[in-house]
């Protein structure tokens, strides 16, 4: 059974955090051999490299924009079919310009189009809201209209950057051109960094329906897919290094799926293979 | 380094997300239940403005049972809401002037209710030059076909000239003769249900709830002078007006009962008032075979 599976997310979303330690924890399986079997990818220079960064409790480098890894994972579990999950690693940058240019590469295109499902990541401290009126006007010197009509319409029209709109509107749009692309494809939110949204939001779903509400719609009555939350890190790189770096690296991962909280990725690899 | 051309080559072009001008909608209506809606009224009215805050409502949850189930035209929503959203903006931003079209740009927006199948609003939001050449007889709204495919109409009043006495009779008039017209046309639907929508109220609310003229017996005077006399002639309008209040967000009033009017299932089937014909031919003419 083969599996592709496209990463999407805006800069800084957490999409190499994520492949650099579920390489990590496949390259583990593939050692210790229990229940698994997995062949990683042919040239492994460029993950080994993120990987050792995460491991590490280092920021990671940015993905090139121009530049698209391709990692072939073979995996085989149990009585199961061999799974191959091919997974590229695309820059943020890459899915803002399809935004703001309208136009998709054709190699992107197809990845899109042979994909089962996506894996789209949203780091929570990353979010632009919509900006409220209130807002506006707490900033305006004047609430009251000038009386001078002239005045009034020489007013400069703002320019127009769609890529300011709040990041749920952007999130939805692109969403909309995957399902164009690939009408039956099935997309997994996934909240990164989870240990940094405060503990009042219980469920990754909860914390996508209060934050951004109109993609919370939209994945809904589309029947899109789920929302899971992801802490790849184990917790702040920066404040929490040195309790990090006392952690075994896979003990650093916990996946939630809304109900219970995983250590490593069997339940989102589980998610991946399910054919619905 | 790849030319332009081969460049070309190697991307596709994806959907802009602009308005789509009413000849190419069909995409949109023939897969799924379609309501399209015409937004008129006067120049400044705050139509544009009431449009794309029906979208960015959604951005802070649902609206009433509403659910946002995506959007065609999220590109031209957000070209309309960065007046809004400019931090350094006024308090009555200017937002771009509507040009007048036979071939109208409609904003679209998919919406679901409870269980509910997935339906689709097609908005023209029309420009207030076209209402005032009708108002002036220049055009007529027979000439314009897209009248009689509409579901819904939603006249739109400037409230803040509602405020001032000395505008405002000349503005409910307007409106009035306006109405007065459609329900005359022969290509409306009679089935079409008209709203009618007091907008931009907002900024005299926020100045402490004084509203020089805007009381109750504005909203009577509404009533009395528009719904009244125009439901009588026959025209499917609701019987309240519509207030919109859109800012702030938690504060926002009325965008439930405009997106139930814009989505009602069953309008309320109103057969325009005609004079009976009688017919001159009897019974006899059938049985000698005589047409």
């Amino acid at each position: 059974m083969k599996r592709n599976i496209f990463i999407a997310g805006f800069p800084s979303a957490g999409k190499t955090t994520f492949l650099a330690s579920l390489f990590h924890v496949l390259d583990e399986k593939r050692r210790d051999s229990k229940g698994y079997y997995v062949e990683l990818p042919e040239d492994i220079t460029y993950i080994n490299k993120v990987r050792d960064q995460w491991a590490g409790v280092n920021e990671l480098e940015r993905t090139r924009t121009q530049v698209v890894e391709e990692l072939l994972f073979k995996i085989k579990k149990d009585q199961l079919d061999a799974l191959e999950l091919s997974i590229p690693d695309f820059s943020g940058e890459l899915f803002r310009a399809i935004l703001k240019e309208r136009k998709i590469e054709k190699t992107t295109l197809d990845r899109i189009k042979s994909s089962d499902k996506i894996l789209f990541f949203i780091h929570p401290e990353n979010i632009q809201g919509p900006i409220r009126m209130d807002e506006v006007i707490a900033n305006t010197e004047a609430i009251v209209p000038s009386t001078d009509p002239v005045a009034e319409k020489s007013k400069p029209l703002v320019e127009f950057e769609y890529l300011e709109a709040p990041t749920q509107t952007l999130i939805v749009d692109l969403f909309q051109i995957f399902r164009k692309l690939k009408p039956t494809v099935k997309i997994a939110v996934i909240v990164s960094a989870w240990d940094v949204v405060p503990s009042t939001y219980k469920t990754p779903s909860s914390f996508i329906e209060k934050n951004l509400s109109m993609l919370s719609q939209f994945l809904a009555t589309n029947e899109l897919g789920q929302v899971f939350g992801l802490s790849a890190n184990g917790g702040d790189i920066e404040k929490d290094r040195e309790q990090i770096l006392n952690m075994e690296p896979s003990e650093r991962i916990t996946f939630y799926d809304g109900t219970s909280s995983y250590s490593g990725y069997d339940r989102l690899i589980e998610w991946l293979i399910d054919e619905k | 380094m790849a030319s332009e051309s081969e460049q070309e080559e190697n991307t596709l072009d994806v959907y802009t997300g602009a308005e789509i001008p009413l000849s190419r909608s069909y995409s949109i209506s023939s897969s799924q239940e379609t309501k399209l809606v015409l937004i008129l009224g006067p120049v400044d009215a705050g139509k544009t403005t009431l449009v794309s805050r029906v979208f960015d409502q959604f951005h802070n949850g649902p609206i009433g049972h509403w659910r946002f189930a995506g959007s065609e035209t999220i590109v031209g929503y957000e070209s309309v809401l960065r007046h809004h959203r400019n931090k350094k903006a006024t308090a009555t931003p200017n937002v771009d002037r509507t040009p007048i079209k036979l071939d109208p740009d409609l904003f679209h927006i998919n919406l679901k209710k409870g269980d509910e199948e997935i339906k689709a609003a097609l908005i023209a939001n029309l420009s207030g030059e076209l209402f005032n050449n009708l108002i002036q007889s220049n055009e007529t709204i027979e000439d314009i076909d897209y009248f009689q495919r509409a579901s819904h109409i939603s006249m739109v009043l400037d409230g803040s000239k509602l405020t001032n006495k000395a505008n405002r009779s000349s503005e409910l008039r307007n409106t009035y003769l306006f109405l007065e017209r459609l329900s005359k046309a022969k290509h409306v639907s009679s089935s079409a249900l008209v709203s009618i929508i007091v907008a931009k109220t907002d900024i005299f609310r926020k100045l402490g709830g004084k509203i020089d003229g805007f009381t109750d017996e504005t909203i009577k005077k509404i009533k009395d002078e528009i719904i009244a006399p125009l439901k009588k002639n026959g025209l499917n309008i609701l019987n309240e007006p519509l207030e919109v209040i859109s800012e702030p967000f938690d504060m926002s009033t009325g965008f439930k009962e405009v997106i139930d009017s814009w989505m009602s299932e069953v309008v309320q089937q109103v057969v325009l008032v005609k004079k009976p014909i009688k017919s001159t031919r009897t019974i006899d003419h059938y049985k000698a075979g005589k047409k």
